[in-house]
């Protein structure tokens, strides 16, 4: 197997202040980070050759993660223990490689795998349990829940129910676990969720109130 | 302090308040003895691109009893969370309140950023004049090239240090230690400081004014305090510390690569240039340490680019191996060079084509004049042969777009300099049709900014264009303007004349400063934040007249910046502005030495023996 490419699926977290850094930010970093640890990558052919590397799906700004993904090509083999090492000697603090595992072959990138994806939410001191119960217990009889999606061609009317897999309370903190559709074929965010219970909780919502984490991304044969 | 994630959420770019980034210091406050904040008085993506701010992070940093953290002016967005909610601005490292520092150091690059330097204090809750602090307050200090002339900021600042950092930072520090052990207050400190080189106390002196508004004297009201205060220097770089590390934002920023400070100084002598005088001599850092130092930078910062930088690159004695060096030894991890600042000849265009992996950029040539008789009046020793062959040779290399920059209000100026630089513009698309490629059309953007008289040139005695004036030649620009390949764009003018105001200012300026701040004033230098009209009332509510600030002023008079002493004679600046007026030029300083005074620093000559 001469040709086959030497994709590496790294697993990350991204925690604390590194919850304000966008997307495209974070490609710099990780590349910043690859040139620094010396790791063997591979380069774009070309006029303007970059690395190789892929994300399976963008975080919004102020949420944090202990399950993102990139995939990244390299031209060597690589000793995953050492990898993670060299990762995490280099990364700025809430930036931490906790996985790294080759590819198998013909196995699917990343973002092309995604199905869904869980997340985290927590909620202020203020909510009590019970209230928070009686919000998941509504959301989970209604049979659909339409909310308004602006986009450049125009405001679209969609029902979200569907997209939702699991909701849960959690004991400790007040907090709610939750699976989602996410990905190319179906995506919903978490902060929608969040926007959710908040209307039944009857409070306005307000980004970064609820403290929201994404906690593993899902391909339909299970974690990615 | 702590604030709080919904706080931060509300903010367009939080990032730029978090910290974080790689190589940026860690230490436990408990075990140092010198809390330094570094502020640089504009947003944070300004202030992460300049170097000064990084020499002085990691030189700090290096002695185990100080700890230097950063500080940047807050975007209004931020400015508004933090008053709403009474935060006080803080340290990006450890987010301590800047009230709870030993020194709070600015770095003056610019006067349009003088507001931002009140606004901070004042954020900080810091009294914003020196005279009202206490001993609960941090010592303000400033340098960089504005204290060249600090008197508009004199009543803000405890004390300027006028200089390299490198050179008496150290000596400053040991000072702070002993007279802390001591038991001593601010004031006995900063009588310490009278002591040291380079070291600037302006409560220590007083000036009067005569009744036309000029400087009557200015005098020492310390028996300690010396008549003049002469910048320090680090005389032979290569002695001195040199930047192994680059701090790495997790955030773009303007200049996002790391920069090799090459040499300090410049050997051109352009007579409207306050930098090449002011940071005379020409000090070059040997070409072996150059290229071991762009190796430990980019290695410890994974950047993909770097910058080579000085007041004009092409000069550097061997810039040729550096450059080629540079190439040999990062080709293959895809490093790009960046080299601003550099002559447009056949070499130089090989060598942009080898470094730069991105498609060809424009080219850059700064004229500065439109005629050869202005350019001759400035010193600027380029000639108009010189531009149209280096974009020929770019233009049949392949380019075909050129940026050119001229300066309006120079001294002697008439409509026919104007219409130079509109004749030379229209030249430079006439040689792109002769050799260029006829299938593209070019491109020539003419930018214009307004010549504003500085401290320490030769020009430092002229006036200085009003607002109208501008205005009338940005016009008579536009309507010279035929062919549609070029492109004009221009400073704002009611800029410039602010900038003047306060680059020759004296301390009563400082009113309309303060005024100007309460009256909202804000990242002045930023375009879409400048209220030329609110600047005006400011200095109208206080009495004061800008036109004094704008005149030719005498010889004979004192000028508000004269008691700092850069090295180069004002007999030399006289002489300069005569051969200036006579249209004659000075040789550069490595083909004979132009006798400054400068080399005092050295103890010898510049070059050579």
């Amino acid at each position: 197997m001469e040709n086959e490419k030497l994709i590496y699926r790294i697993k990350f977290e991204k925690t604390g202040a590194m919850k304000f850094i966008g997307h495209l930010d974070l490609l710099k970093i990780f590349q910043r980070a690859v040139k620094r640890s010396v790791l063997p990558v591979a380069y774009s052919q070309g006029f303007n050759p970059h690395q190789i590397m892929s994300f399976a799906l963008p975080l919004s700004v102020g949420v944090e993660s202990i399950g993102e993904i990139v995939d990244v090509e390299f031209t060597n083999i690589l000793d995953c223990c050492d990898t993670i090492e060299k990762f995490n000697l280099t990364m700025p603090n809430g930036l931490k490689v906790v996985n790294v595992r080759r590819l198998t072959t013909g196995e699917k990138n990343a973002a092309a795998s995604l199905s869904s994806a869980s997340y985290e939410l927590v909620f202020p001191e203020t909510i009590t349990k019970s209230g928070l119960r009686k919000a998941i217990d509504e959301i989970l009889t209604e049979s659909q829940i339409i909310i308004t999606r602006t986009s450049k061609k125009g405001d679209k009317q969609v029902d979200v129910r569907p997209m939702i897999h699991e909701l849960t309370l959690l004991e400790f903190p007040v907090a709610v676990n939750t699976l989602i559709d996410t990905g190319s074929a179906s995506n919903l965010k978490a902060d929608v969720i969040a926007e959710i219970i908040c209307e039944k909780l009857g409070i306005s919502y307000t980004p970064g109130d609820v403290r929201i984490k994404r906690l593993a991304l899902f391909g339909e044969n299970g974690s990615l | 302090m702590n604030i709080s994630d919904t706080l931060l959420l509300k903010v367009e770019k939080p990032a730029r308040y978090i910290g974080n980034e790689v190589n940026a210091i860690n230490k436990t406050v408990e075990d140092i003895k010198i809390h330094f904040a570094l502020c640089f008085p504009d947003v944070y993506e300004i202030g992460m691109s300049h170097l000064g701010l990084q020499i002085l992070y990691f030189f700090l940093n290096r002695r185990d009893d100080v700890y230097c953290e950063r500080c940047f002016a807050v975007w209004n967005d931020m400015e508004s969370v933090m008053r709403e909610n009474k935060i006080p601005l803080f340290s990006l490292e450890t987010k301590a309140n800047l009230k709870e520092f030993d020194f709070v150091g600015f770095t003056l690059q610019y006067e349009m950023s003088y507001t931002n330097i009140i606004n901070m204090l004042d954020l900080a809750y810091i009294p914003i004049y020196s005279c009202d602090r206490t001993e609960n307050d941090p010592i303000i200090c400033g340098g960089g090239p504005c204290t060249y002339n600090p008197e508009p900021m004199a009543e803000i600042f405890d004390f300027f240090y006028i200089g390299e950092g490198e050179a008496a930072l150290d000596e400053i520090m040991d000072l702070y230690n002993e007279n802390k052990a001591n038991g001593g207050t601010r004031d006995d400190f900063l009588e310490m400081l009278l002591n040291v080189e380079g070291v600037y106390v302006p409560k220590f002196y007083d000036v009067s004014y005569k009744l036309d508004g000029s400087i009557d004297s200015f005098v020492p009201n310390n028996p300690q305090a010396k008549t003049k205060i002469r910048k320090v220097i680090a005389e032979n770089l290569d002695d001195y510390f040199f930047l192994e590390k680059q701090i790495v934002p997790l955030i773009e920023v303007v200049h996002d690569r790391v920069t090799l400070e090459v040499f300090r100084g410049c050997v051109r002598g352009c007579r409207f240039c306050q930098a090449g005088y002011v940071y005379r001599p020409v000090r070059e850092r040997s070409c072996n340490l150059l290229l071991e130092q762009a190796g430990k930078l980019l290695d410890s910062s994974g950047h993909e680019e770097i910058s080579l930088v000085s007041l004009s690159t092409g000069d550097y004695g061997e810039f040729k191996p550096l450059a080629e060096g540079i190439i040999d030894r990062f080709e293959d991890e895809k490093v790009s060079i960046s080299l601003p600042s550099l002559r447009i000849d056949a070499f130089n265009l090989e060598l942009m084509e080898k470094v730069q992996n991105v498609r060809k950029s424009s080219l850059t040539f700064a004229p500065e004049a439109g005629t050869q008789r202005l350019r001759n009046v400035i010193n600027k020793g380029i000639t108009e042969d010189e531009i149209l062959t280096g974009s020929g040779i770019a233009f049949a290399g392949g380019w075909n777009r050129i940026k050119l920059y001229f300066m309006l209000g120079l001294p002697t100026e008439t409509d026919q300099d104007l219409e130079g630089i509109v004749q030379l513009s229209e030249k430079i698309v006439e040689k792109y049709y002769e050799v260029g490629n006829r299938k593209i059309s070019p491109s020539v953007t003419m930018s214009t900014s307004c010549f504003i008289p500085k401290a320490f040139t030769p020009f430092q005695w002229d006036k200085q264009d009003d607002y109208e004036t501008l205005m009338d030649k940005q016009r008579l620009i536009k309507r010279s303007l035929t062919k549609r390949q070029i492109r004009y764009s221009y400073h704002c003018a009611g800029t410039s004349v602010m900038e003047a105001i306060m680059s020759r200012g004296d301390r009563q300026v400082i009113r309309a400063i303060v005024k100007a701040w309460g009256m909202g004033a804000r990242f002045d230098g930023w375009t879409e934040f400048f209220k030329y009209d609110l600047w005006l009332d400011a200095f109208e509510k206080t009495s004061i007249d800008i036109t004094k600030y704008l005149r030719e002023r005498n010889y004979d008079e004192i000028l508000p910046w004269e008691h700092i002493d850069i090295g180069v004679s004002k007999e030399f600046l006289i002489n300069e502005r005569k051969k200036a007026y006579e249209e004659k030029t000075t040789s550069h300083c490595r083909i004979a030495c132009v006798g400054c005074g400068a080399d005092s620093f050295l103890g010898g000559a510049c070059f050579g023996e």
